[in-house]
């Protein structure tokens, strides 16, 4: 159906093309669903923008032929393509909400894709598109139709892509990582969808992630991309009993798969990172206490009844609803142990690590840290008892200030609290210890890669020798091999620094990774608790258990039923 | 998004009051005039070298309500203001309020004339600059627009009276015409006016379409429409255009206060008869009422527009306009 040969596309730059897709051939069939697996970089958007004709301005296409159906849409003129897009050739992308007008009504633009191709009124339009919106599924379809996209989910405006998409029957849909942005349980329900539509259209469906696990579920052939190299091709089955390349290998081994416990994770060889630390040692020298069980050791950080409620209203006359973003949550982390907080988007984990940082006060509860109560601190005792606390964020690139070098980052903590002579000593060790070279301090954020970035972040996060370490959802902006590499890391400084971790994050395979015990919380509430391994062999909450099944496992039978 | 709505509640509330503050203390400032103004204004007003009987300067005084003490002057003229008495003209006795109610429409009608002459030439001349990027069309109109924000009002009307009235001969250099006697004529002379007050209007407008379109063209929304196969031509027009709309909204509002103070300079020039040259008028003839009339309904207008302009904001952008539920 889709054929792209020996495609070649470059960047134009101040010194010459340069080359970003290189020579890549693949082919997608009827009723087929294709997965192109890569990593950031690796030139797998700038291929499918390519097969639309939608390359950014900058780059070129420099050899190699698209066919679709046996035309070849290079040759293609503008206003042919066009009539194409989104009619026999559609996409999916991976930002929902940002790909949707944000002034326009969700219905509104669904009925745009369908009379953009089809003479049909506006009213049949309409029809149409709640029937689309119906069969995905969405809740309340009518009240999608009158919405604007901010007013969605994210997994209710990909339905809305998704609608799109289909709208006109295509022949081909180019899915680019169409879940990365959503949570577990949605991506489950996304891609049972594309599942569906590939069965019932008999669409084909090249579907783009660096997932390899999303792959698993869905896809009927793979093809590996590298650098803008197609590293190998195969039945999915066959590459991941099977995987032929080096590359492959190492992707699927830095995957870190549900049940796998907590072990060291390896990593991918690439000669453009930072070098590899030398191997720690083996966790089980430390032995931490398991949260659950009591001990001897009191915790380092233990909550009691935190709650926090806003108040919301939906219109300036509108009556007030409260929202209790955090309620009634109990926990405690033993001194060098990591507590897993796991939960999808909006159930109030970012909220509640902004309530241990006393950033916002909780309206009721005790925050104790080594037994004293944060909340009745204020002004300056705060500011000393937050020394203990440190924080690392989800994007490594908003969290640095652009305009600092590293050596300024790393060292700004010390600059605060009055410790401006130690700066050079503290910094030159921190940037060892998280991997990186002296050289690395004269440089600015954006020389470095996302997981460098990270690594930067993290060892500003220890310049005060905190006790605590919350990382949130510090590694969800990463590829899968980088992800392991800063996965390891903290797992070294945990013993290095004597740390204890609060590691949130949606990712359960992530989480079962780090974690001595695991945290669920759903809805501002926390469902179960417990040490790792008992949650993940035995979920006792409904919850878990659904949490757990939406995850795409390598080495089960895919969750979603394959035709 | 609720917080977004309820500060921006907040803060419309809280513009609303500053908004009646200050034209308490414009009028405040405006009834000090006859105080602060050097000499007496009776003997300025009667002629000083005309050496006026004592009984012309008190009746003088008296009709002004100047013989009162200044506290009982100022509450009445307060009281005065909130029935829309804005007091008598000296020199014919004629409510200042029924001058401005002449004027006051003259005046928005050239403002108004010179907004829509602006966005007609503004918005299109930022679109084609943004889609035509880094070309030399585009650095034609970047060059275009830093001339049209330099240039002052008086050297562009002088300019284009020169060409369009006294070289070609196409429209007539000044004057007023009533609309319901000729409406054609009416629109003729209100072009020249409009176009030099609307002119420097129209170049930061450019500017501001200009890098407004490019910011949204960037956005991911855009390739979804190409990626539907939308006509680029209703990409630009429905959805880049009203997305984009919120910056030029600004400018034009940021901008409308300046117009009114362009307005003294345009209605002089093309003998406009609006509030300007009401103005104008009674400073010559030391008229204090209607001058007075006329600060405190310009400053008004002033505050008003930049009032409104926050209200647009909201009707603009469905993100802070009010949940659909």
């Amino acid at each position: 159906m889709l054929e792209v040969q020996e495609l070649s596309i470059a960047f134009e730059t101040p010194e010459g093309l340069r080359p970003t897709v290189k020579s890549m051939s693949l082919s997608v069939r009827k009723g087929e669903i294709v997965g192109l697996v890569g990593e950031s970089g690796s030139g797998k958007t700038l291929m499918s923008l390519g097969v639309f004709g939608l390359l950014p301005k900058n780059a070129v296409v420099t050899s190699g032929r698209i066919l679709l159906d046996g035309q070849d849409l290079l040759a293609a003129d503008r206003e042919t393509l066009r009539r194409l897009r989104g009619n026999r050739i559609s996409m999916i992308f991976q930002d929902p909400i940002a790909s949707l007008d944000p002034v326009f009504t969700c219905g509104d633009q669904i009925v745009d894709a369908i009379r953009i191709h089809e003479k049909i009124g506006r009213k049949a339009a309409r029809t149409r598109a709640q029937g689309l919106l119906e069969r995905l599924k969405i809740s309340d379809p009518a009240r999608a139709m009158r919405s604007y996209p901010h007013e969605l989910s994210g997994g209710q405006c990909q339905r809305v892509m998704i609608a799109m998409a289909v709208a006109c029957k295509p022949d081909v849909i180019i899915a680019d990582e169409p879940t990365t942005a959503l949570d577990v349980t949605v991506q489950k329900q996304v891609l049972e969808i594309l599942r569906e539509l590939n069965r019932e259209v008999g669409a084909a469906i090249l579907l783009i992630t660096h997932d390899l696990g999303v792959i698993y579920e869905v896809a009927d052939r793979v093809v590996v991309m590298y650098r803008g190299d197609k590293m190998e091709e195969a039945a999915t089955a066959d590459l991941f009993r099977q995987p032929q390349s080096a590359y492959t290998r190492g992707l699927i081994a830095a995957m870190p798969a549900l049940g796998a416990g907590r072990a060291r994770l390896p990593t991918v060889g690439d000669e453009g990172r930072a070098p590899a630390r030398r191997p720690a040692q083996p966790r089980a020298t430390v032995a931490p206490a398991p949260a659950a069980v009591p001990t001897a050791v009191p915790p380092v950080l233990e909550l009691r009844g935190v709650s926090k409620t806003y108040t919301l209203r939906a219109g300036p006359f509108s009556k007030t609803v409260e929202m209790r973003a955090v309620d009634d949550v109990n926990l405690s982390i033993a001194p060098r142990s990591t507590l897993g907080l796991v939960g999808e988007s909006g159930c109030g984990k970012s909220t509640l690590s902004r309530l241990i940082l006393q950033m916002q006060r909780a309206d009721r509860g005790q925050v104790l840290f080594d037994g004293r109560d944060l909340t009745a601190l204020s002004g300056e005792a705060l500011r000393l008892a937050r020394r203990d606390v440190a924080m690392v964020f989800q994007n490594p690139y908003a969290s640095l200030n652009p305009r600092q070098c590293v050596r300024d980052l790393i060292a700004a903590p010390l600059d605060i609290n009055g410790r401006g002579s130690e700066r050079e000593a503290v910094a030159r060790r921190l940037i060892e210890a998280v991997g990186l070279t002296q050289a690395a301090l004269a440089r600015y954020p954006h020389e470095f890669s996302g997981g460098q970035r990270q690594r930067i972040a993290i060892a500003r996060a220890l310049a005060l020798n905190p006790r605590l370490l919350i990382c949130d959802e510090a590694v969800s902006a990463l590829d899968v091999s980088v992800q392991a590499q800063v996965l390891n890391l903290l797992r070294d400084l945990q013993e290095e620094f004597d740390l204890t971790y609060l590691f949130i994050s949606h990712d359960l395979a992530v989480v079962e990774h780090v974690s001595d015990s695991i945290a669920v919380m759903r809805a501002g509430r926390i469902v179960e608790q417990g040490p790792a391994a008992e949650i993940f062999a035995r979920p006792q909450h409904a919850y878990t258990r659904m949490l757990l099944d939406a995850v795409p496992r390598i080495g089960t039978p895919p969750a979603v039923a394959v035709a | 998004m609720m917080d977004m709505l309820l500060s921006s509640l907040a803060v419309l509330t809280r513009k609303i009051g500053v908004a009646l503050v200050q034209l308490v203390l414009i009028a405040t400032l405006v009834f000090s005039i006859m105080y602060v103004m050097p000499g007496d204004p009776v003997m300025m007003l009667l002629g000083a070298e005309s050496d006026p009987s004592p009984e012309a300067v008190a009746a003088m005084r008296a009709k002004l309500g100047l013989d009162q003490p200044v506290a009982v002057q100022y509450a009445s003229w307060m009281t005065g203001l909130l029935h829309g008495d804005f007091g008598r003209s000296v020199t014919d006795g004629y409510p200042v309020a029924d001058y401005i109610a002449e004027n006051l429409p003259l005046t928005l009608e050239l403002a108004a004339a010179a907004v829509v002459v602006a966005m007609a030439i503004g918005i299109p001349l930022g679109i084609v600059a943004a889609l035509r990027r880094g070309t030399v069309v585009d650095s034609l109109l970047t060059s275009f627009s830093t001339i049209g924000i330099s240039l002052p009002v008086y050297i562009l009307g002088a300019m284009l009276i020169l060409l369009f009235a006294l070289k070609l001969d196409w429209l007539p250099s000044s004057g007023y015409m009533n609309f319901s006697r000729n409406p054609p004529e009416h629109f003729r002379r209100l072009l020249l006016p409009a176009l030099t007050l609307g002119f420097g209007l129209s170049a930061s407008i450019t500017r501001m379409t200009r890098s407004s379109v490019l910011d949204i063209l960037d956005r991911d929304f855009v390739r979804t429409l190409r990626a539907k196969g939308m006509r680029e031509r209703r990409i630009i027009g429905r959805h880049v255009l009203r997305n984009a709309a919120i910056p030029i909204v600004t400018i034009v509002g940021l901008q409308l206060g300046n117009l009114m103070g362009g307005t003294v300079l345009v209605e002089a020039m093309f003998n406009w008869p609006g509030l300007s040259t009401l103005l104008v008028e009674a400073v010559s003839t030391r008229n204090y009422p209607v001058v007075q009339g006329v600060i405190l309904t310009i400053a008004g207008l002033y505050i008003f527009i930049n009032l409104a302009v926050e209200l647009v904001y909201l009707l603009l952008d469905p993100r802070i306009r009010r949940r659909r539920v």
